[in-house]
C-alpha cells in the first residue's frame, strides 16, 4: 500500500484529538484523588467477609463500630455506617439475588487521616450503575416501598461508584472525607 | 370520644426482615381494634432503607383503614435516615412517649 505523508498526518491528528477527548474528562477525577490523598496518608485497612445473608448486617455493623477512629465526627460515622448498611443490603438483595447464601461478600474499610473509603465486592452480574443513577434522578415516587438505598448512599458519600473488577466481580466504593 | 391507643416497640436492627415482624405486630393491634398506634423506637439501634420501606407501606395501610400511626424516641441514626429520605415530613414523630401523650392524647 502506498502510504502518503498527508494521510498519515491526518490520521495522527485524528488520534490526537480522540486522545484528548479521552484524557480531558479524567482531569477532574485526578484532581479529586490529589485533593483526597494530599496530606491524607493512609492509616489502616480492615477486611471482613460475610455470607449472602441479611441477618449478617448485625455482624457487619458491630465490626464497623469497633473500627471507629476517635478523630471521626459522630455524624460522619453514622452516615458511613448507614451507607455501609445500604451497600450490604444491595449486595444481598440485588447483586446476589440469584446466588446461593454461601456466596461471599467482601468488605474493606480504609482509613486516611481525613477520609475513609468503604469497598464492598459482590459476585453479581455486570450492572450499568450510571444508567441506574440517571433513572433514579428521574423518579419522583416519594412513598415507594423500596429503591432508596442508592439515593441514601449518594447523599452521604463525597464519591460513589460501582464498577466491574478484573476478576469479574463488582466493587461498590464509598468515599467520605472529613475534618478531624 | 375515647380512642384505643396501642404501643408497638420493636428492638435491635430494623431491616427488611425484622421490620416485617413489626408490620405484623402493627396489623395485629389494628385488627384488635386500635385507633392509634404508637411505634416506640426506644430499643431500635439501627434502621436501613428496607426497614423504612416496610414502615412506609405499613403507614399507608393504617391510613387507608382510617387509623393513625405515630412514632417516637428515634436515635440519631434513625433520624438521619428519615431526614435523608424526607420521610420526616410524612411521619409524625415525637421525642418520647410523654410528648406523644401530651400532644396527641390530651387534645
Amino acid at each position: 500500500m502506498d502510504l502518503q505523508p498527508s494521510l498519515l498526518q491526518q490520521e495522527a491528528e485524528r488520534i490526537n484529538r480522540e486522545r484528548s477527548q479521552l484524557v480531558n474528562p479524567l482531569q477532574p477525577i485526578k484532581n479529586l484523588v490529589l485533593k483526597i490523598t494530599k496530606n491524607n496518608p493512609i492509616i489502616q485497612s480492615f477486611q471482613l467477609q460475610v455470607n449472602t445473608d441479611l441477618s449478617a448486617l448485625a455482624q457487619v455493623l458491630s465490626w464497623f463500630d469497633q473500627l471507629r477512629q476517635p478523630s471521626i465526627p459522630n455524624t460522619i460515622w453514622l452516615g458511613c455506617k448507614t451507607a455501609l448498611a445500604e451497600g450490604f443490603d444491595n449486595a444481598v438483595c440485588h447483586a446476589h439475588q440469584q446466588l446461593p447464601p454461601e456466596t461471599p461478600i467482601d468488605i474493606e474499610v480504609t482509613f486516611f487521616t481525613q477520609s475513609l473509603e468503604i469497598r464492598i465486592w459482590d459476585s453479581g452480574s455486570a450492572f450499568d450503575f450510571e444508567a441506574h443513577l440517571q433513572q433514579l434522578a428521574e423518579e419522583i415516587d416519594e412513598t415507594a416501598e423500596s429503591g432508596r438505598g442508592v439515593k441514601i448512599m449518594q447523599q452521604i458519600a463525597d464519591y460513589l461508584s460501582y464498577t466491574r473488577t478484573p476478576d469479574n466481580r463488582n466493587c461498590l466504593l464509598i468515599i467520605k472525607s472529613y475534618s478531624p | 370520644m375515647n380512642f384505643i391507643v396501642k404501643i408497638v416497640q420493636p428492638s435491635g436492627i430494623l431491616n427488611g426482615v425484622t421490620a416485617n415482624k413489626m408490620r405484623l405486630e402493627i396489623s395485629d393491634v389494628i385488627d384488635k381494634g386500635a385507633d392509634i398506634v404508637l411505634v416506640d423506637f426506644q430499643d431500635v439501634t439501627f434502621m436501613n432503607s428496607s426497614g423504612l420501606g416496610v414502615l412506609i407501606s405499613t403507614l399507608r395501610v393504617v391510613h387507608a383503614g382510617g387509623k393513625q400511626l405515630f412514632i417516637c424516641s428515634l436515635n440519631e441514626q434513625v433520624k438521619m435516615i428519615f431526614e435523608l429520605t424526607k420521610m420526616n415530613c410524612v411521619f409524625k414523630t415525637f421525642a418520647n412517649r410523654e410528648e406523644f401523650e401530651q400532644k396527641v392524647l390530651i387534645n
